[in-house]
């Protein structure tokens, strides 16, 4: 059985298999090891859930803590949101003050901390989808 | 296994293993792909040629393995023999080929015990360097070139995968999807086809080539 002749292709197959198959191939990246993808991927979940159940946790912790605190404050709000509306403050006022307290907040150690986690995250996802990409592209 | 990618450029890609080469490949070395594609064009030509029985058909549908298998390469496990997924790959391409134009393929039925039989054991021992028996062997292998033809898509594939490309049978079952009862059944049956066909060529025990005694 050995001796029984193989099937060959043409002469010229080689170099168009070689020719139609380059686009195809795998490019060399800078950091294709397992373990940076992993990183990066548990980097962008992990500062995704932390900014998404950070207000939670905070909302919960003030409940459980402090309930009286948190439903006085609550309610302050909705008493001081409508005061305004009563006297007659126009929304760009109501927009603006909340704004001011907004940025006030952001100036705080804790508001810094999580600008900073919002930021990162959203540079992990971007480097994340940059190098998801072009394999993506190439399977078009 | 050794990382080929911490060799050193000198080394040369053709002493790699397959499954070396393919990582090696997947790390974006643009020579081991174009070695990749060397050591197993021919191969897998042959296999899928003696499939759908078409040259140039055969070239497309081999082009067509080779980018589906450097599409999964990244999914290519390394502890896995390289040949048998890529063969898998063509085997796949050139059978779905066939099922587009209808080709009739074979009903797996496991009703034999897939012993053992040589196609050739009839004959009188060809083994030798006169050239009578150089000339009786190429005799031979011409009638079992054309006889590997007639049979069927699953017997081709099996005989090809086991006696071309020296899998064993394990191996052929993870190629072609089979189970390892009905590979053993299909090889059993494409031999004793085989042999049929040599007789009917007037190939038998009885036969005496020139130079034989």
């Amino acid at each position: 059985m050995a001796e029984v002749p193989r099937r060959g292709p043409s002469a010229a197959f080689s170099a168009r298999l070689l020719e139609s198959t380059r686009v195809h191939w795998p490019q060399a990246r800078a950091h294709t090891s397992l373990q940076a993808e992993m990183a990066v991927t548990f980097g962008v979940v992990a500062g995704a859930a932390a900014l998404t159940l950070t207000p939670v946790l905070v909302v919960a912790a003030l409940f459980v803590f402090d309930t009286g605190a948190a439903v006085e404050g609550v309610a302050r709000g909705f008493v001081w949101l409508v005061g305004w509306l009563t006297a007659g403050a126009s929304l760009w006022e109501v927009l603006g003050r909340a704004g001011r307290i907004a940025a006030t907040a952001m100036a705080s150690p804790a508001g810094t901390m999580v600008l900073i986690g919002g930021i990162l995250t959203a540079w992990l996802a971007l480097a994340g989808l940059s190098r998801v990409m072009p394999m993506e592209q190439g399977d078009v | 296994m050794s990382d080929p990618s911490q060799r050193g450029p000198r080394q040369s890609l053709d002493t790699l293993s397959d499954a070396d080469l393919a990582v090696a490949a997947r790390t974006g070395s643009g020579d081991a792909c174009t070695a990749l594609v060397q050591r197993f064009e021919r191969p897998v030509y042959n296999l899928v040629a003696r499939l759908v029985q078409d040259p140039a058909l055969a070239e497309d549908l081999t082009q067509d393995a080779f980018l589906k298998m450097f599409r999964g390469l990244a999914q290519y496990d390394a502890s896995l023999r390289f040949s048998s997924w890529l063969f898998r790959i063509a085997h796949n391409t050139a059978i779905d080929q066939l099922r587009q134009r209808r080709v009739l393929l074979a009903t797996p039925r496991v009703d034999e015990d897939g012993e053992e039989m040589d196609p050739l054991a009839g004959l009188p021992d060809l083994r030798g360097d006169s050239p009578e028996q150089a000339a009786a062997r190429r005799q031979v292998a011409a009638v079992l070139d054309r006889a590997i033809d007639t049979l069927r898509p699953e017997y081709r594939a099996v005989v090809v995968l086991r006696h071309h490309e020296d899998l064993d049978y394990e191996e052929i079952a993870e190629v072609t999807g089979l189970p390892l009862g009905t590979v053993k059944t299909y090889l059993h049956r494409a031999r004793r086809e085989l042999a049929a066909r040599l007789r009917e060529a007037g190939l038998g025990p009885e036969t005496r080539f020139s130079g034989q005694p």
